[in-house]
C-alpha cells in the first residue's frame, strides 16, 4: 500500500514497531504495520521522527516529499547501492559511446510502441476520432523508421534524437487533446506551473511515475543521475527521465480515462494567475485511480506482471545485459521488436 | 493468505504480559485487531508459520517460569478462502473489509 500524507501538522512516529500516523496537529492516530507499506509520500507540512526512518529502512519503504504540483523534491532511503558498482561503471561507458545511441534509440522505441498499441484501443473505442488517430499512427511510424538511421555517437546525435521524440510529442498531444471533452482541451504541454487542468492532471501522474522508476532505478543497480539521452534537457543528469519514456503511456491512459469519463471536473482545479493547481480531492481521485492503475496485471516478456513492476523488470534486465556484455543479443532482439 | 487468528489467554499478570506480546507480533505482522481477541489480515505461509513459532515458544518458556495458567491458553490460526471471506456478514459496528484483504492500494490521510 502506498501511503499518502496530505493532512497538514500529520505527526510520523513508531509505537510498538508500528508506523504511526498523527493526523493533523489533534486528529487521531492511525496504525500500520511496516509490512504492508511500500513508499510514504508526504506533500504536505509534516513532522517526522527517526524512529520512522530507521523502521522505514530496515523493511524497505521509501519516503518520498513531494511539492504541491505532485513532483518528487526528496526520498529517504537507505544508502545502499542496490547492486554493484559494475553497473554503474559500464552505464557511464555506455552513457558517451556508440551503445548509448543505441539505449537512446531503445527507450524512445519503446515509447513509441507504447503509444501506437494505445492508439489502436482508442480507435476501436472511439470511432468518431478514427482519422485523426489514424493520422497521428502514420505520423508515429515514420519517425520511428527515422531513429534507425540515425547513427554516430549519443554527443552527435543527441539534438536529432530528442527532436524526433519532440515533434511526435507535439502531434501526440495535440491529438489527445482533441480526444478530451471539449471544455478541457489544451494548446500544448506546459509544467511549472501547468496552464491547464488536463497538464497539471498530467504532471501529477508523472510525478507517481517519475518516483516509482527512480526508485526502480536504484534496486536494479543503476545510477539515477548517469542519463544517457536526457542531458542537456533537465538542469539535472537523469537516467530516470530516460527510462521513465518507457512508461509514460500508463499516466496518460489514466488521465484521458479521467477527463472523459469525468471523474475529473472543473471543481477538482484551481486557477491561480498564471497556471492551474489540483485541489486536494482532485489530488485523491488521481491517486486512487492511478494506484490501482498501476496495480492491475499486464503481459511482459511472456509473463504476467503488474503494471507498477515493469520499470523495474526493464531496467533489470538492461543492468544484466550490461554486466554480461550480451551485445550482439541485443542488437537481435532490437531488430526483431522494431 | 486471508487468516483469522482468535485466542484466549488468562487474565492474570503473567497472562496480561504474554497477551500483550502477542497482540505486538500479531499487529507488526500485518494482522488488524477486528475484536478484542480476534485479528484478521492478509499474510504469507512464511508468515504464519513465523507467527506460530513465536507463540510456541511463549507458551513453553512460561511453562518452563512456573506460569501455570499458561496450560489453558490457546491460539487458533484459521485460513479463509478469498471467496467466503468476500461472504462475511458483519452485524452493529463493521471493519474495513478492503483494508484487511489489502485491497486498498493508496490511502490519503
Amino acid at each position: 500500500m502506498l501511503l499518502f500524507l496530505v493532512t497538514f501538522g500529520s505527526f510520523l512516529h513508531v509505537r510498538d514497531g508500528l508506523i504511526t500516523v498523527k493526523i493533523g496537529e489533534k486528529g487521531e492516530e492511525k496504525r500500520f504495520s511496516p509490512k504492508k507499506i511500500e513508499s510514504i509520500f508526504i506533500t504536505s507540512g509534516a513532522a517526522i521522527s527517526t524512529d520512522v526512518i530507521s523502521l522505514c529502512y530496515e523493511n524497505n519503504i521509501d519516503i518520498v516529499f513531494l511539492n504541491k504540483f505532485g513532483d518528487p523534491i526528496s526520498r529517504v532511503w537507505h544508502s545502499k547501492l542496490g547492486s554493484t558498482t559494475l553497473i554503474r561503471k559500464k552505464q557511464l561507458e555506455i552513457s558517451t559511446g556508440e551503445t548509448g545511441t543505441k539505449y537512446a534509440r531503445y527507450f524512445i522505441n519503446k515509447k513509441f510502441e507504447n503509444q501506437l498499441e494505445w492508439i489502436e484501443k482508442l480507435i476501436k473505442t472511439r470511432p468518431n476520432h478514427k482519422n485523426i488517430l489514424q493520422n497521428l499512427q502514420e505520423t508515429i511510424i515514420k519517425h520511428k523508421n527515422s531513429l534507425n538511421e540515425v547513427n554516430g555517437t549519443i554527443e552527435e546525435i543527441r539534438n536529432t534524437l530528442l527532436g524526433i521524440e519532440g515533434s511526435v510529442g507535439r502531434e501526440y498531444f495535440k491529438t489527445i487533446s482533441q480526444l478530451l471533452p471539449e471544455s478541457f482541451q489544451f494548446e500544448e504541454r506546459s509544467r511549472n506551473p501547468a496552464k491547464d487542468e488536463f497538464n497539471a492532471a498530467l504532471n501529477y501522474h508523472y510525478g507517481i511515475l517519475y518516483s516509482l522508476v527512480e526508485k526502480a532505478c536504484i534496486l536494479a543497480g543503476i545510477d539515477p543521475f548517469i542519463g544517457i539521452m536526457h542531458v542537456d534537457n533537465y538542469n539535472k543528469k537523469s537516467f530516470v527521465f530516460d527510462a521513465i519514456e518507457m512508461v509514460r503511456i500508463y499516466a496518460e491512459e489514466s488521465t484521458l480515462y479521467l477527463f472523459s469519463n469525468r471523474k475529473l471536473g472543473k471543481k477538482d482545479f484551481q486557477k491561480l494567475q498564471n497556471g492551474v493547481l489540483i485541489e486536494d480531492n482532485g489530488k485523491k481521485t488521481i491517486i486512487e485511480h492511478f494506484t490501482a492503475f498501476l496495480d492491475e496485471p499486464i503481459r511482459y516478456r511472456g509473463r504476467n506482471i503488474k503494471r507498477k513492476h515493469m520499470p523495474l523488470f526493464e531496467l533489470r534486465h538492461l543492468a544484466n545485459e550490461w554486466l554480461q556484455n550480451e551485445r550482439e543479443q541485443f542488437e537481435k532482439l532490437e531488430i526483431e521488436e522494431v | 493468505m486471508i487468516v483469522y487468528i482468535v485466542y484466549d489467554i488468562e487474565s492474570t499478570k503473567a497472562g496480561n504480559r504474554r497477551r500483550n506480546k502477542i497482540v505486538k507480533k500479531l499487529e507488526t505482522i500485518g494482522l488488524y485487531r477486528i475484536q478484542k481477541s480476534v485479528f484478521v489480515g492478509n499474510i504469507n505461509k512464511n508468515e504464519i508459520d513465523e507467527m506460530a513459532v513465536f507463540c510456541e515458544r511463549l507458551i513453553k518458556e512460561a511453562l518452563k517460569n512456573e506460569e501455570r495458567d499458561a496450560l489453558s491458553d490457546k491460539i487458533y490460526i484459521f485460513p479463509v478462502s478469498q471467496e467466503n471471506f468476500e461472504n462475511v456478514r458483519m452485524i452493529g459496528e463493521e471493519f474495513d473489509k478492503d483494508m484487511v484483504s489489502d485491497k486498498i492500494k493508496a490511502l490519503i490521510i
